[in-house]
């Protein structure tokens, strides 16, 4: 794939410009990872409101009707529900893994098989999580098995 | 269409487990009853509708759940077949063990090809993500 970079100050807001014979998967993730850096959800921390962008989130999670949300090194809180933001996030590269977590596969780093049925996945800031036998063969739908 | 495939795959590993299991029993202990025709369709019957209950509770999240509702067929089934003279506590423990071990290959070929898609997983998350 071949990229230009046209930098000059007539621009009044970076535009992406995408050429392509047939949508293919690989153009398919640049518009998702495009629409993550482009779309943002408001969360609260310590009574301050935040815009984290949907790139940025590692995963969501639901604890006791409050719903979370992980970056690298941060949590955020939101007052979304997790199936608002499942609805939300449907075009971008986060999936639902378990009744109450929403992972972004972006930062996926391994994936490893537990005797249960069930998938451990570790993050790229080495946090794990567990993807439910209900969502593993989404899971696997999302690179192509 | 994986679903029906793993279906059968199940089907008929355990079918031939469990029967080869019996003429085993049969050459080591004399004094055990002789392999029958209906035991063969019981054995088929209840191996088929195990793998069915087995590819479709494997989307459940408790283990222990899809064992007890198997284990729970199985009885139903045998009742059915050879009725309440089946319970004896030897005929009950034999079917218990031999049915329990069934279930560990299950879910241990699960387990595998849970495995080897995790593998593949993780070669396209080093090839496309990173």
């Amino acid at each position: 794939m071949k990229y230009v970079i046209k930098k000059s100050s007539i621009y009044e807001e970076t535009e992406v410009d995408i050429k392509c014979c047939h949508m293919d998967d690989e153009v398919k993730n640049l518009i998702k990872y495009i629409d993550g850096m482009t779309h943002y959800l408001i969360c609260k921390k310590d009574h301050v409101n935040y815009s984290i962008l949907f790139c940025h989130i590692y995963y969501i999670e639901s604890v006791d009707h409050q719903t979370f949300v992980y970056t690298k090194e941060d949590c955020f809180q939101t007052k979304h529900p997790l199936y608002e933001l499942e609805e939300i996030l449907k075009n971008s590269s986060c999936m639902r893994i378990s009744k109450s977590t929403i992972l972004n596969l972006s930062y996926l780093k391994s994936v490893k098989a537990l005797f249960n049925g069930k998938y451990e996945v570790t993050l790229e800031n080495n946090e794990k999580l567990l993807i439910s036998r209900r969502y593993v063969s989404d899971f696997k739908k999302k690179f192509g098995l | 269409m994986k679903r029906i495939s793993d279906m059968f795959l199940i089907t008929s590993c355990s079918f031939m487990l469990v029967v080869m299991f019996n003429c085993l029993c049969q050459t080591f202990f004399v004094e055990s009853r002789a392999i029958q025709v209906k035991d063969i369709y019981n054995i088929l019957l209840v191996c088929f509708i195990i793998s069915g209950l087995l590819v479709n509770l494997s989307i459940t999240d408790s283990m222990l759940m899809s064992y007890m509702t198997v284990m729970i067929v199985i009885y139903v089934m045998e009742y059915l077949f050879y009725g309440a003279e089946f319970f004896t506590p030897v005929n009950f423990i034999f079917s218990f063990i031999i049915m329990s071990f069934i279930f560990f290959i299950v879910y241990l070929v699960l387990y595998y090809e849970n495995e080897k898609d995790a593998q593949k997983i993780n070669l396209f998350i080093q090839k496309h993500i990173k």
